[in-house]
């Protein structure tokens, strides 16, 4: 089932995109794609929401576009990982595993 | 937003990183949502749904999409409004970035940096500062209101005198009666003459021209300072009141020069001490007003020959102008009683052509000599940039490879070429000052309008946007076309540091063979403006020039007139004639007590008056000749010649045979028979195939007489009046004709070291005379060599700079060759290759870009070397000793800049050379 933005942390979904272009530049409907099928469908995101926060992104330098040609060749506009965004994403992570290892452990606990 | 840079095709936004439109924004976002969506779409389908329900789950999923719309459209309009802050700062940074970057690559290739930097400079700073002076000698305009209305007449006579003046009287009547000039003012025929002045104790030494008092209206030049002439201001020169008071405008150089720029000197009173002439400054004039020629004052009197200038009224032209001075000239009744010759022909220049006719072929040849200069400047430096952009396929590649976009790459280069093309016009700058302070200062005076020389923009400018645009074009091509290459082609390929495309290697072959024939022109005419002025320096005058000097000297003329003159009321002709000639004798005894008191001098060996001083011109001091069987009709095509006073002495202070005859002696004076002796080329022309000893000939005594004159001697023609041609004379006894206080004297030893013993000793002749000054032959002589030797020294300085830079192309190519080819050349040593045969080998190739480049030169030089003709002295622009000379340094040049690396072929090691790959 696909579920409201607000259900998923923002910070969350940065950093599904950040990781997601840390394989290298995709355009937008491929990264929505590479999600679903990594997450086996249990996160389905809206396309607008997606959508905002790799614009969200870009806005924030952590990741650059350019205009390409997808495979059946369309004009297709792709998203890469700058520095800032390969820097981002490590701290992010950093962050999202001592946050989710604090969450189990309250978890854990009861 | 600023709004330019909307407008900016997309191509350089992107290169600069610019934010997109919010148009463009929109279609942006508008053609990735339908990219998403088709996508979509199509997956749906792909599982087996229907067309219409694919579409609707693909807009389900994407969620609200004119929200989303919305939200972009608002995310594009606010990055674009806080772009001006934001962006800028970025761009700042980047650009901070970049530079850093290229100055570290910069560094990194030092050598090549510094030469890119001083072959640009060097290249910009002279070709500025030559279209600096060519700017303000030929194209910046006179201070002269409508140059082009502005008119100079004269009549033309037959043979060596072509302008012929007109008297006081004439140009009187011709302002009368003119109506296709609108003014008419004249200045004296001999244009300018050096005059020394007596500031309080000091004594300045300026050329002096003698003006109408409409001479400034009609030119309608203001002053600088003070006030000009006016009508009125200025009368006759008159011998019976040379007291009063002479105004003086200063030429704004003068000023500067003499005067330091004083604007007090407006009212101080100056001295002739000549004619004893009281002057006083009334103003300076402004800067750049060069005329006549050569000219430091402009004094308000009259006297004697006059040239004519005039402003042309409205309607009237050039030809208009001509018909009526011709016509004017041949009724004029004083035209044949005073000037003594009929015009054939009247001739009316404008002021344009006549002052810049003599500057511009000198100017036209040094601007074509740093032009040559500046292109094989370019050429050099194109060569080096094609080196470097070789040397750095493989750097590109691999910034490629590791994920630099092609903008990145670009913008570094670009920025790396401005910074060179920067730091090369500060240096060009910094140089054209240098040069064009080194001009002003070493040009002669033949370079008119130097005063107003100043760097300004627009040749700089010029020169600058060539710079830019050499390195732009070889720094940013060549690396460009290293970019479209396979990005591991470069990575794959053998070479250390890349190799270059064969391409590339032909394009610079071309460039050094094409700077070698450049640098072939340049020094043709190099060699050529040297070895005439060889002849020039070593020209035999006919006379011997060493222990020679002039002097100038002053004699009480006004005392003389007022002591001869006769007591009485009215003067009948014959008192006139007496007083004529008391006054003449006089003249004529005190010039012989000066000289006979100088003769007593130890230092002095021989002295004799002459009318005028060396050089003057063959415009000056002129006669008609009628021979004695000649009616006035057959006279009348007889060419004018050099007329000289001379005494006994003469022939033997000048160290000049007499050839047939004899010389004078002392008794040819006054009451004795008259007597010429004249040279080769006036017997030639008035006496063809006779001897003209024992001839004889009209000549009009200075009673206005006409009597016959017998040649007692024939000398040869000799390089007096001109230093450049030998001119036919006719010398007559002074005491016959006239004398005016001028002395050739041979001295002992050098002639300086008696001028104060001559001082002393005219002071003590009893007869009231003034030494004046008195100048060396040699000094004399360095001003008619300034010129020459002034253009030989420009052109000498571009060909060595031409010869250097070829050579550097040269070796340049040469040395990258070698580096090429270390590993075939390895294997050619383990082959046994002999290091005579390596270096045969790599010599050939530069011998024969060498003989390429030289025979294009050579077939080039030989045309262009036509246009050096006017300032060729007695030597063919085809001289072949020349051309072979050039050529031969040019080879010997280039085998020495390829010696070098051909040299470092055969000390390959070749077991290191093979391993290096």
């Amino acid at each position: 089932m696909a579920r409201e933005t607000n259900d998923l942390l923002h910070g969350t979904l940065d950093l599904l995109v950040l990781k997601t272009l840390s394989w290298g530049p995709m355009h937008g409907y491929g990264i929505t794609k590479w999600i679903e099928q990594a997450t086996s469908g249990e996160l389905e995101i809206l396309d607008s929401a997606l959508y905002k926060a790799l614009h969200r992104l870009e806005d924030a330098g952590a990741i650059a576009t350019e205009w390409g040609l997808s495979d059946n060749n369309r004009r297709a506009k792709y998203y890469s990982l700058t520095a800032r965004g390969r820097q981002l994403l490590r701290a992010e992570t950093a962050t999202w595993k001592r946050y989710v290892a604090a969450v189990g452990g309250v978890i854990e606990m009861a | 937003m600023s709004a330019w840079s909307s407008r900016l095709p997309r191509g350089v936004r992107r290169l600069f990183r610019l934010p997109p439109t919010p148009g463009r924004a929109l279609k942006d976002i508008d053609e990735e949502i339908q990219f998403h969506f088709d996508m979509r779409v199509a997956e749906l389908r792909s599982l087996g749904m229907s067309d219409a329900d694919a579409r609707d789950e693909a807009a389900r999923r994407f969620g609200d999409s004119r929200e989303y719309r919305g939200h972009e459209a608002r995310r594009a309009a606010h990055a674009l409004r806080w772009y001006g802050l934001r962006a800028w700062a970025e761009q700042a940074e980047r650009f901070a970035g970049d530079a850093r970057w290229a100055l570290r690559s910069l560094r990194h290739s030092a050598i090549f940096s510094g030469a890119i930097i001083l072959i640009l400079g060097l290249g910009i700073g002279m070709t500025t500062a030559m279209f600096t002076v060519f700017e303000s000698v030929l194209l910046r305009s006179m201070p002269i209101r409508e140059q082009d209305r502005v008119v100079e007449l004269s009549g033309q006579a037959r043979g060596a005198a072509t302008e012929l003046p007109i008297i006081p009287a004439q140009l009187r009547r011709y302002q009368a009666e003119t109506r296709a000039l609108s003014a008419v003012a004249a200045f004296a025929h001999w244009r300018t003459i050096a005059a020394p002045l007596m500031d309080g104790d000091r004594t300045v030494i300026l050329r002096q021209a003698e003006v109408t008092g409409n001479f400034f209206d009609v030119l309608g030049t203001r002053p600088a300072l003070g006030r000009v002439f006016h009508a009125g201001d200025v009368v006759d020169f008159d011998w019976a009141s040379p007291k009063r008071t002479y105004p003086v405008v200063l030429s704004f150089g003068a000023w500067r020069r003499a005067f330091g720029a004083d604007s007090a000197v407006l009212g101080r009173h100056l001295r002739e001490p000549k004619l004893d002439m009281d002057m006083v400054i009334v103003g300076v004039a402004p800067p750049g007003l060069d005329y006549p020629r050569g000219v430091e004052f402009w004094i308000g009197y009259l006297y004697g020959s006059l040239d004519v200038i005039g402003r042309l009224a409205p309607g009237a032209t050039v030809a208009s102008a001509r018909e009526e001075f011709m016509g004017f000239l041949d009724r004029d009744p004083d035209q044949i009683r005073f000037v003594g010759s009929h015009a054939i022909r009247a001739q009316v220049h404008t002021l344009e052509q006549t002052v810049l006719d003599d500057a511009r072929p000198v100017l036209v040849i040094l601007a074509a000599a740093v032009g040559l200069l500046m292109l094989i400047a370019c050429t050099n430096v194109g060569n080096l940039m094609l080196l470097r952009a070789a040397v750095r396929t493989r750097e590109m590649a691999i910034r490629r490879a590791i994920g630099a976009g092609v903008a990145d790459l670009v913008r570094h280069l670009l920025i790396e070429c401005m910074l060179l093309a920067v730091a090369a016009g500060l240096l060009g700058v910094l140089c054209a000052r240098l040069f064009v302070a080194a001009l002003v200062r070493l040009a002669p005076a033949e370079l008119p309008r130097l005063d107003s020389v100043a760097v300004v923009g627009w040749p700089l400018a010029i020169a600058a946007a060539v710079t830019v645009l050499t390195v732009i074009v070889f720094g940013l091509v060549p690396s460009l076309g290293a970019l479209r290459f396979d990005l591991s082609s470069p990575l794959r390929s053998g070479g250390r540091s890349g190799t270059a495309s064969r391409a590339a290697t032909t394009l610079r072959a071309f460039l050094v063979a094409g700077q070698i024939g450049l640098a072939v022109i340049v020094a043709a005419g190099a060699g050529l403006l040297l070895r005439s002025l060889q002849r020039l320096t070593t020209l035999d005058t006919g006379y011997s020039t060493e222990h020679l000097s002039f002097l100038s000297v002053s004699f009480p003329w006004v005392k003389m007139i007022a002591d001869c003159k006769p007591h009485l009321a009215t003067l009948t002709a014959s008192d006139s004639a007496r007083w004529n000639r008391c006054e003449e004798t006089s003249n004529y005894d005190a010039h012989d007590g000066v000289m006979a008191r100088l003769r007593a001098l130890p230092e002095v060996v021989s002295i004799s008056p002459s009318v005028a001083p060396p050089f003057l011109g063959s415009n000056v001091w002129m006669t008609r000749t009628r021979t004695e069987y000649q009616t006035e009709t057959e006279a009348k095509s007889n060419p004018w010649f050099g007329l000289d006073c001379v005494g006994a002495e003469f022939f033997r202070t000048l160290d000049m045979p007499i050839l047939r005859g004899r010389g004078f002696t002392d008794a040819d004076r006054e009451g004795a028979a008259r007597v010429a002796v004249i040279s080769e080329g006036v017997a030639r022309f008035l006496w063809p195939h006779q001897d003209a000893l024992g001839k004889r000939f009209h000549d009009l005594n200075s009673d206005g007489v006409d009597s016959l004159t017998t040649v007692v001697g024939i000398v040869p023609d000799l390089h007096f009046r001109e230093y450049r041609n030998p001119t036919p004379m006719v010398f007559r006894p002074y005491r016959q004709v006239h004398a005016q206080g001028y002395f050739v004297v041979r001295t002992r030893g050098t002639p300086e070291a008696s001028f104060a013993a001559m001082r002393n000793a005219t002071a003590n002749a009893g007869v009231g005379a003034t030494f004046v000054n008195a100048q060396s032959m040699d000094q004399l002589i360095a001003p008619q060599l300034a010129a020459p030797r002034f253009q030989t020294l420009l052109l000498a300085l571009f060909a060595s700079a031409a010869l250097l830079l070829a050579a550097i192309g040269l070796y340049g190519v040469t040395a990258s060759a070698v580096n090429q080819r270390t590993r075939e050349l390895g294997i050619r040593i383990a082959l046994g290759a002999t290091p005579r045969k390596l270096r045969r080998m790599v010599l050939g190739r530069a011998v024969s870009l060498a003989g390429a480049g030289v025979c294009f030169g050579l077939i080039v030089a030989a045309g262009a070397s036509q246009l050096l003709r006017s300032m060729l002295f007695e030597i063919s622009p085809v001289d072949p000793l020349t051309l072979v000379g050039v050529a031969v340094l040019l080879f010997f040049v280039a085998l020495l800049a390829a010696y070098v690396p051909a040299r470092r072929a055969t000390m390959i090691d070749p077991s290191r050379a093979l391993r290096a790959e």
